[in-house]
């Protein structure tokens, strides 16, 4: 037991000290600079490193090859998922603990710890944390390797916020969009949760799923040594490197342009889409959209006669928004107004 | 557990990955005390029947039980009594050997220390080694110590010898599975795929056959031998027209003939001996020319 534990830490260790790392980034902010910007990169370096060390618990096992050997060996699947669970717990608590002192003793304007606690930064930092735990079991279960795991870990839950936020605001416009992010954060963790639990005990050792994952598309590039034939096959290596390589980071590739494309709403209002060619897009938009579907940063945009948003709201808008809209620049002046208000 | 228990039984096993058809219908007994051999060609299916056995892919048809035992239900149970060894070895690299082997005796109720010092010291492996600068032969070796120092009833060798130099293939049959199946009171068994398979000629007491995921042959290995033989003859003219019906192949070069037959040398002898044949030799196969010679069995 001690040495199985032992065993799952030291697999840990690497990924957490990058994510110790990421989650200290705190240390290098220097009073008078944006509280609000510097939130966002705090939260998003916490995010991505309790990410990267929550798909290495079994990612480990996957990369290493070692997940036969574990399996084969006289221990309940349960049992197994319980020692890998509660080790990442552990190791997270660490990452989330050095993040919140770090950030506190940054903050230097809150003066007691229940005062910090009451901040947006630690709660969120919390749900972020729990996300972040049960998204990255279950994807890399699911996916049976890392790279995937970890941006399908990003994205999916980003995702899930967004189309909640979106209809949910269009049945419930009382609710704000930092309620419906919580319930699809929390929601997201309890299901991913229960599902990484479900597949270790059903676990099966076939391949397809993770290739599948990992190459989604036969990715034939004819000037790349992909179609060659004959004589043709030789003397290119370069680009059969080359075109290998882009098979092989297809994932990235793709992964990288759905976040493109999931966070563009923010950028784009204030630049190109009020550009005279963008005209009738933009009243699709304002047709379609009462605020812009502008994620963490839409959060902030409220319609003026909506009620003062709840403690959560708040959070989200200071934390993500008001950062995100201030270089959209122009937007404030935008139909949905950016609606500011001091803690 | 006495001899005639059964460790292993397989009826109708079938498991398909999408449209391939990876074990079709395999049954198959092993008894305890017994090394059964399961060979087959890459691809025929032996490591997918495996995987079923130990519960890490769910069959879509066909029935387990080990030890009498479900291994589904019972997972526990079941491999707290048997060891394997996969075909590719993986271990934690930053792991030394002695960590290595502390790792899975966690996992274990019962170890043996001095099986595992004697064989550290036979293999040559290093203690204070790092598993990550192993080469792959001291790798399977180490997963060898960690599978047969628990003694378990039952040792699952999928591919063992592959990757291993022929001096300690040697040494790995010779010494490792004979101080495993002759060591204890409860008898041992062992079931190893390979299609290496003159490695193991003289351990294997039983085997299966099978390709494309079918079953081809199932048979004692002593009257494997017995059945399957080799047949040399010599003419002294020109071998005439022969009805050779009854063998595997037939082999011709100048005035002598060569016959693999599955069963009835007898009958062919005689023939052969009618039409002025002297018979050079007749011996049994071994069991790698029964597995060459199983291409020409006929299918179900």
């Amino acid at each position: 037991m001690e040495q199985r534990i032992r065993k799952e830490f030291r697999a840990l260790l690497a990924p957490w000290l990058l994510a110790l790392l990421l989650a200290t980034t705190a240390l290098w902010w220097r009073p008078g600079t944006d509280e609000n910007a510097a939130s966002v990169l705090w939260l998003a370096c916490l995010s991505l490193g309790l990410v990267l060390l929550a798909v290495a618990a079994f990612g480990k096992e996957f990369s290493h090859g070692t997940i036969h050997a574990l399996l084969g060996q006289p221990i309940s699947r349960s049992r197994l998922w319980l020692e890998k669970a509660a080790a990442l717990a552990l190791a997270m608590v660490g990452v989330l603990l050095a993040f919140n002192v770090v950030v506190y003793h940054s903050l230097g304007a809150v003066n007691s710890l229940s005062g910090y606690l009451a901040q947006p930064v630690a709660r969120v930092g919390l749900l972020v944390s729990v996300t972040a735990w049960s998204g990255g079991l279950c994807l890399t279960l699911l996916l049976r390797q890392m790279i995937a795991a970890f941006w399908i870990a990003i994205l999916l839950p980003i995702s899930l916020g967004l189309t909640l936020e979106y209809v949910g605001g269009k049945f419930f416009p009382t609710q704000g969009p930092g309620t419906w992010w919580m319930v699809a954060l929390v929601v997201y963790s309890g299901v991913a949760g229960l599902g990484s639990w479900w597949l270790c005990l059903r676990y099966q050792d076939t391949q397809r799923l993770r290739d599948r994952t990992l190459y989604p598309f036969r990715f034939r590039l004819g000037g790349f040594g992909g179609r060659t034939q004959g004589s043709a096959r030789t003397g290119n290596g370069t680009r059969a490197m080359i075109g290998k390589e882009l098979h092989l980071q297809q994932i990235n590739f793709i992964c990288s342009l759905v976040l493109l494309l999931l966070f563009a709403p923010a950028f784009l209002p204030g630049t190109l889409w009020e550009s005279n060619e963008w005209k009738p897009a933009a009243g699709w938009r304002r047709r379609h959209f009462r605020r812009a579907p502008t994620g963490f940063a839409g959060m902030a945009i409220q319609p003026s006669e909506v009620a003062t948003p709840p403690v959560l709201d708040e959070a989200f808008r200071r934390l993500f928004a008001e950062p995100v809209f201030r270089r959209a620049g122009s937007l404030a002046s935008q139909r949905p107004r950016l609606v500011v208000r001091d803690a | 557990m006495n001899t005639h228990s059964t460790v292993i039984e397989i009826r109708g096993l079938e498991r398909r990955f999408g449209k391939t058809d990876a074990v079709r219908g395999v049954d198959l007994t092993v008894r305890a005390g017994r090394c059964y051999g399961f060979f087959g060609r890459n691809g025929a299916g032996k490591t997918t029947t495996i995987k079923c056995l130990l519960n890490l892919i769910r069959p879509h048809a066909g029935t387990i039980r080990m030890f009498g035992l479900d291994p589904r239900k019972d997972e526990v149970a079941v491999k707290a009594r048997l060891a394997y060894v996969p075909d590719a070895v993986g271990f934690y690299p930053w792991m030394t050997v002695r960590e290595v082997l502390n790792y899975f005796a966690s996992f274990r109720r019962h170890w043996n220390p001095r099986t595992e010092r004697e064989l550290l010291q036979r293999f040559s492996l290093d203690p204070a080694k790092k598993a990550a600068s192993l080469s792959k032969g001291q790798k399977t070796q180490l997963a060898l110590v960690a599978a047969i120092c628990p003694e378990p009833d039952l040792l699952i060798l999928d591919e063992p010898t592959s990757g291993l130099d022929p001096i300690v293939r040697r040494e790995f049959i010779q010494t490792v599975i004979g101080a495993y199946q002759s060591g204890g009171d409860t008898p041992r068994t062992i079931f190893v795929s390979t299609h290496l398979i003159s490695e193991f000629e003289g351990l294997i007491d039983e085997f299966t056959i099978i390709e494309q995921g079918r079953e081809l042959l199932t048979m004692a290995a002593d009257a494997a031998r017995e059945r399957f033989r080799k047949i040399q003859v010599r003419f002294p003219d020109v071998p005439p027209l022969l009805d050779l019906s009854g063998a595997l192949q037939v082999r011709q070069e100048g005035r002598e003939l060569e016959l693999l037959v599955n069963g009835g040398a007898e009958r062919l002898v005689e023939l052969l001996r009618a039409n002025s044949a002297e018979i050079v030799r007749s011996e049994s196969l071994s069991l790698e020319e029964i597995f060459l010679a199983s291409g020409a069995l006929p299918r179900n």
